[in-house]
């Protein structure tokens, strides 16, 4: 259907509206923007530098770029007896275009000793990354705007702690989670930090029934999930533990199919805000299962045979909803439904022969950790 | 054409004449609004629009109107329609923000951002004609602290 232009020559003008687009369309452009540009637009005028350091603003932006994922990468080198530990961010690489990864600084400074591999986790929450190194550097940071924060280190006496933790937007708050056993005879007890209080407390032992016996903790919307088994019977049953960081309280178990179990050793991770579940038998069968909270059901994602020293860490989900994986010891690899195999993602920009020792997803924000 | 096709009369700040078919013009939720609250007895004037600006607003309406076009064309024209002068840009958000449409409003924001991520704070001030309003030991202390986001 065509239109019809009815030209009057007689009102004939070709000037634009001169006034100025409205202050909410200028907030929305902004909020379009990278973190790099908006700190550098911070010296445009002071309502521009407000606007940047404004909570709606911050989670206006970081709802605008929830889906836009980066991977906070450390690999590791050891040479001349020492560890050598480079950090790295990038996109989140498809498998129909490469990503290069750019080098970034830690905030922590790690005593690179040749004598012990050093214990350091990281995690990410609302683009905030904590990094723990053993129990006495914690420091929660924004790899995007380099802001950090030291968190004071946690109640002594106890080394060892599995760590884990969460923004909570309802109470504005994030909490740290801390897994640690008890000096005396082995026992785990939970303390847990605020940062508004900025202290840690203790908050009691694992449920006394319950072993722990996973070798992380796994943060999924709130909720801390830790691999445990229990008596019953005279049989000992795997089952998952559940506690809700928010409320600090445990709560039901979460329980798995028996089926499921026989004879597989299970792996529990965070993979695009889902609990997933890794299952390798003897033959090294690997299947992955995806917990889906809305029908308290376990979905089998998928199966694959991998050859004996391979080892496959799921991270995220491509855009095809397949799994991309780190695989062991340096690369990335996707699931191919269709074909049934790995395919190599190509990232650029790290040295192959350092081992990857952890990748974590996180998305570029302006949030301040000391807020 | 179907007897049952209604037509609009939209007419521009510069008093120029747009027919337009009415299941198009209701892509503008402002339209939509004053067809449903039936108070379109003849012409709807559209006082903060001129007619340059509604002719490419109509090409982008026709464009996504049309029936059988492929994903990958319409991606095609996006790009093409965004790639106008900066005082086009700014028309065209204000219209899109008149006529309340917001799949233009958030494809030319969308290309505004692009254009400017780049750019200095000066560049800026002048886009947008804003005065700066640091003094200048004020604007040093806050270009040192973010040092890295000018590298």
């Amino acid at each position: 259907m065509d239109s019809i232009f009815v030209s009057n020559p007689k009102y004939r003008r070709n000037n634009y509206p001169t006034q100025n687009i409205p202050n909410d369309i200028i907030i929305d452009i902004l909020a379009e923007l990278p973190v790099k540009s908006l700190i550098r637009f911070k010296n445009v005028c002071r309502s521009w530098y407000s606007l940047v350091k404004d909570d709606k603003f911050i989670k206006q932006h970081y709802d605008t770029h929830k889906n836009c994922k980066k991977f906070f990468i450390v690999s590791t080198i050891h040479i001349k007896n020492q560890f050598d530990f480079y950090h790295y961010t990038m996109d989140v690489p498809q498998l129909d275009s490469s990503s290069k990864a750019s080098l970034i600084e830690s905030p922590v400074p790690i005593d690179e000793s040749p004598t012990v591999y050093p214990d350091i986790q990281y995690f990410s929450s609302n683009g905030i990354l904590l990094i723990t190194y053993f129990d006495d550097i914690i420091v929660m940071w924004n790899p995007t705007t380099r802001e950090s924060r030291r968190i004071p280190s946690p109640i002594q006496n106890k080394y060892g702690g599995l760590y884990n933790f969460c923004y909570f937007p309802r109470i504005d708050e994030y909490k740290i989670f801390r897994l640690v056993p008890r000096l005396v005879n082995g026992d785990m007890e939970i303390d847990i930090f605020s940062t508004k209080s900025n202290m840690w407390k203790s908050i009691g032992p694992f449920p006394p029934n319950y072993c722990f016996f996973g070798t992380s903790v796994i943060m999924v919307d709130g909720v801390i999930y830790m691999m445990a088994s229990r008596a019953e019977n005279r049989d000992r049953v795997i089952t998952i533990v559940r506690f809700c960081l928010e409320k600090e309280q445990f709560q039901d178990e979460l329980l798995l199919f028996p089926c499921m179990m026989e004879g597989r050793r299970p792996m529990l991770y965070c993979v695009g805000e889902k609990l997933c579940l890794k299952l390798v038998d003897y033959s090294q069968n690997h299947e992955f299962w995806l917990y889906m909270m809305k029908t308290n059901s376990w979905n089998k994602m998928s199966t694959m045979s991998i050859p004996p020293n391979v080892w496959l860490k799921p991270l995220s989900f491509m855009k095809d909803g397949n799994l991309m994986f780190q695989k062991y010891p340096g690369s990335f690899v996707a699931y191919n439904s269709t074909t049934h195999k790995l395919e190599q993602v190509n990232v650029t920009g790290i040295e192959t022969s350092f081992y990857l020792y952890k990748v974590v997803t996180y998305v570029e924000t302006l949030s301040s950790p000391n807020s | 054409m179907s007897s049952s096709t209604k037509f609009l009369t939209l007419k521009t700040c510069d008093d120029k004449k747009f027919v337009l078919d009415e299941a198009i013009a209701v892509r503008s939720q402002t339209i939509k609004n004053m067809v449903e609250d039936d108070c379109v007895s003849n012409v709807i004037p559209l006082p903060n629009v001129n007619s340059k600006t509604m002719t490419k607003v109509i090409e982008y309406w026709k464009k996504h109107s049309e029936e059988g076009v492929s994903k990958d064309v319409l991606m095609d024209f996006d790009k093409a329609f965004v790639k106008v002068h900066h005082s086009i840009l700014h028309a065209l958000i204000l219209a899109a923000n008149f006529l309340n449409d917001k799949e233009i409003l958030d494809m030319m924001c969308q290309e505004v951002a692009d254009r400017i991520k780049g750019k200095t704070p000066e560049e800026i001030r002048k886009e947008f004609d804003i005065k700066n309003d640091f003094t200048p030991e004020e604007e040093e202390e806050i270009r040192k602290e973010n040092a890295w986001a000018f590298e």
